[in-house]
């Protein structure tokens, strides 16, 4: 772990801090549903950057665990380097954990300063949309057509949520098994 | 600690001279050294307050502030929470007009974090026609979002009779004040109980100067 976050970071047995986290709440699991788990043997893990008035916090499961052993990162950072350390936290999530962005809590990309850098999750939904559709116009036909394997980080970031939901709840294979046959019906949903 | 002559609303107030009047030099100072990663100077802080009106409280935590408006402030800042009621005192316009808009919750408002259900239904709730415009609250630039998405209709109405007229008209039984305070919002980006403690909206101080109380100070207090 301290070789994945690079020199600074300290470890300690025991909740983190409190504070913000990094993902959204309905992303982080229930720790009950995980205490079932504990038997086995699994640690529960959180990162914190610790500021002197804020604390950033990231793991992927809401505190609160009585029965699995936790395991605390920290690392003390001045505030003037709050984006390196929320960038260090995001780049954990994204590379390691292997989390779509659209599971971050953007009030604290916002916080960072990092909307630069992470447009798909500052940006409200209608705007990523609108700009993607801008995008595709501008893009010659010829292109278009070739240019599935060449979507780029919006492909990847589906990819990332479709597997995510199909791994939590198999009926999900069912509904994108069909939206891949009949991608029309799809759209008729939204007209 | 600091002791701001104002409630946290200034950060919808978007006038830099006004902030380092109202919030004191100390407090600016201390928001600059909070916020030194987005912002180098006041008018980049209002700036910021402006685009992210929810994530520029994370950087307030931990604030210790003192005076009159401790109490709102505390709220602010370690609840993410800003009461949805009014607070201009417009001059009495007695002509019993109606506006059929049903937007009882004030711009302060959007300060609040909405981190649970209870804060969105009071948004759904008290202000049910808002979102026949927006499909959500808007979580950044609300001040642009809300001018371009206000039907002019509206707009029009308080630019021909007045705001004092859309407050004092009503929605049922209830008056429109909160919907006063936007409009005014929308047209000049500054909150109007701030502008008439400032005496900046003029024929308000002038009017109400007449009541018991003459200080315009009085104009401006919590309900």
């Amino acid at each position: 772990m301290k070789a994945l976050l690079g020199a600074g970071w300290e470890m300690y047995w025991g909740q983190p801090p409190r504070g913000v986290y990094l993902l959204k709440e309905e992303y982080m699991a229930d720790p009950a549903d995980v205490d079932e788990k504990c038997g086995e043997g699994p640690v529960v893990v959180y990162v914190a950057a610790v500021f002197d008035t804020l604390n950033v916090v990231y793991g992927r499961v809401k505190p609160g665990v009585a029965r699995c052993p936790v395991a605390t990162f920290t690392r003390r950072f001045p505030m003037s380097r709050v984006r390196h350390a929320v960038k260090t936290l995001v780049e954990f999530a994204v590379s390691v954990d292997r989390l779509p962005l659209f599971q971050l809590n953007p009030e604290v990309i916002r916080f960072a300063g990092l909307c630069g850098e992470y447009p798909l999750v500052c940006e409200e939904p209608h705007v990523v949309i609108q700009r993607l559709a801008e995008r595709a116009g501008r893009r010659p036909a010829v292109v278009r057509e070739e240019g599935r394997g060449g979507g780029g980080w919006l492909i990847n970031e589906l990819v990332k949520v479709l597997t995510d939901l199909m791994e939590r709840d198999p009926s999900y294979v069912e509904v994108v098994r069909r939206v891949v046959e009949d991608p029309e019906r799809l759209r008729e949903c939204y007209v | 600690m600091y002791r701001p002559r104002v409630d946290p609303c200034i950060f919808l107030h978007y006038d830099p001279g006004d902030w380092v009047e109202l919030l004191g030099e100390g407090l600016v100072k201390e928001l600059l050294s909070r916020f030194r990663h987005v912002a180098v100077d006041v008018d980049g802080l209002v700036r910021y307050a402006a685009e992210y009106p929810e994530a520029f409280q994370l950087g307030l935590r931990g604030l210790r502030v003192a005076g009159r408006y401790r109490e709102e402030w505390m709220l602010y800042v370690e609840g993410g929470y800003v009461e949805p009621r009014w607070r201009a005192r417009w001059p009495l316009v007695a002509d019993g007009g109606v506006v059929d808009v049903r937007l009882q919750v004030s711009p302060c408002y959007l300060l609040t974090v909405l981190s649970d259900g209870g804060r969105r239904y009071i948004w759904r709730s008290r202000a049910p026609s808002l979102f026949k415009w927006v499909s959500a609250v808007p979580r950044s630039r609300p001040l642009e979002v809300f001018r371009s998405a206000f039907p002019l209709w509206l707009r029009e109405l308080a630019w021909a009779r007045g705001y004092s007229w859309v407050a004092w008209s009503r929605w049922r039984d209830r008056r429109n004040r909160h919907l006063a305070e936007w409009l005014y919002w929308l047209d000049t980006g500054r909150m109007a109980h701030i502008d008439m403690a400032l005496g900046r909206y003029r024929d308000v101080y002038e009017k109400a100067g007449r009541t018991n109380h003459g200080a315009a100070e009085v104009l401006y207090e919590s309900s």
